[in-house]
C-alpha cells in the first residue's frame, strides 16, 4: 500500500503541468515500466475529478441562493412569470 | 465558503453578466426544455447547471449566451440519457465535449457524500486551491494557518487523505473503475 501511494506530490505536479521537461519525460517513461505508478496516476485523476464534482456542487448551491434572491426582485418576479407562462 | 460572493459577485460586472444571462437565456432554455417535455423546475435546474459550466470556463468563453444555451442543451441530454442526436446537438458536441462528464456517476455520488462528512475541511481547502485558484496567502487567512508553508503541508496531507479514501471507497463501488 505504501509503495502504491507514495507519489502524490510528483503526480500532482505532473497533472498540473509543473514538471520540468526532463522530469516529465522520466515520469512518462516510468509509467510504461511501473504498473503501480500508472494505477496511482489513474487514482489521482479520479481524486481530482471527485474534487471537481465537490467544487461544482458548491458552486451550484451558491447559484441557487443567488437565483432565489434575484427572483425576489421586481425584474426577477417578471422574468419568473414570463418563463412560467411558457409551460 | 461563499464562492460566488468571493470570486464572482465582487468582480465588477460579473454579477450583472449573470443577471443578463438569466434575462436573455433562461427563457430560451425554458422553451427548449418545454419542447422536450420538461417542466419549469427542470428548466431552472438545467439552466443553473449550465451557469456552473459557464463559470468554470468563463475565462475561455467568448460568447457567454451561446455557451450557456449550448451547455443547457448538452446537459439536458445528459440528464435524460437520450441517445437521440439532433443537428443542434451535433454542432455543440465538438465545442462542449468537456460537459460529457458533468454529472457524477452513482458511485461518485456515494464517495462525495462520504467525503462531505469525513473530509469536509480537506475538501474545502483542496477545492479552493485547485478550482477557485486561491493563492496560499489567501488560504492561510481563510483557513487560519500560521504560514504559507503550513498551508502547503496541509494541502499535501489533505490530498493524500482524500486519495486514500477515494481508493478505499472505489474498491467498494465497482462502477468507479469502469
Amino acid at each position: 500500500m505504501k509503495t502504491f501511494m507514495n507519489n502524490t506530490g510528483l503526480i500532482d505536479r505532473y497533472l498540473n503541468g509543473k514538471l520540468f521537461w526532463e522530469e516529465k519525460l522520466r515520469f512518462e517513461s516510468s509509467l510504461q515500466e511501473k504498473p503501480l505508478l500508472k494505477a496511482e496516476l489513474a487514482l489521482q485523476k479520479k481524486t481530482m475529478r471527485i474534487l471537481r464534482l465537490f467544487s461544482r456542487k458548491n458552486t451550484k448551491g451558491e447559484i441557487e441562493k443567488a437565483s432565489a434572491a434575484f427572483f425576489k426582485t421586481p425584474e426577477g418576479i417578471r422574468l419568473k412569470a414570463k418563463v412560467k407562462s411558457i409551460f | 465558503m461563499d464562492w460566488i460572493e468571493n470570486q464572482i459577485l465582487v468582480e465588477e460586472g460579473v454579477d450583472a453578466k449573470l443577471e443578463k444571462l438569466y434575462l436573455k437565456v433562461f427563457p430560451k432554455v425554458a422553451g427548449f426544455i418545454k419542447n422536450k417535455g420538461g417542466n419549469f423546475e427542470q428548466a431552472e435546474d438545467i439552466f443553473q447547471d449550465a451557469l456552473v459550466a459557464y463559470l468554470e470556463k468563463m475565462d475561455q468563453v467568448e460568447k457567454a449566451e451561446q455557451y450557456v444555451m449550448g451547455a443547457a442543451k448538452n446537459l439536458w441530454w445528459q440528464k435524460c440519457k437520450q441517445v437521440e442526436k439532433e443537428n443542434t446537438l451535433l454542432s455543440y458536441k465538438v465545442q462542449y465535449t468537456v460537459l460529457e462528464d458533468f454529472y457524477p456517476t452513482p458511485s461518485e455520488k456515494r464517495i462525495l457524500k462520504f467525503l462531505e462528512k469525513a473530509g469536509k475541511k480537506c475538501m474545502d481547502l483542496l477545492s479552493a486551491f485547485y478550482f477557485e485558484e486561491k493563492k496560499l496567502e489567501s488560504l492561510m487567512k481563510t483557513f487560519g494557518f500560521s504560514s504559507k508553508h503550513s498551508v502547503s503541508v496541509q494541502k499535501h496531507k489533505c490530498l493524500d487523505k482524500v486519495k486514500s479514501i477515494v481508493h478505499e471507497k472505489s474498491l467498494k463501488y465497482e462502477d468507479f473503475y469502469e
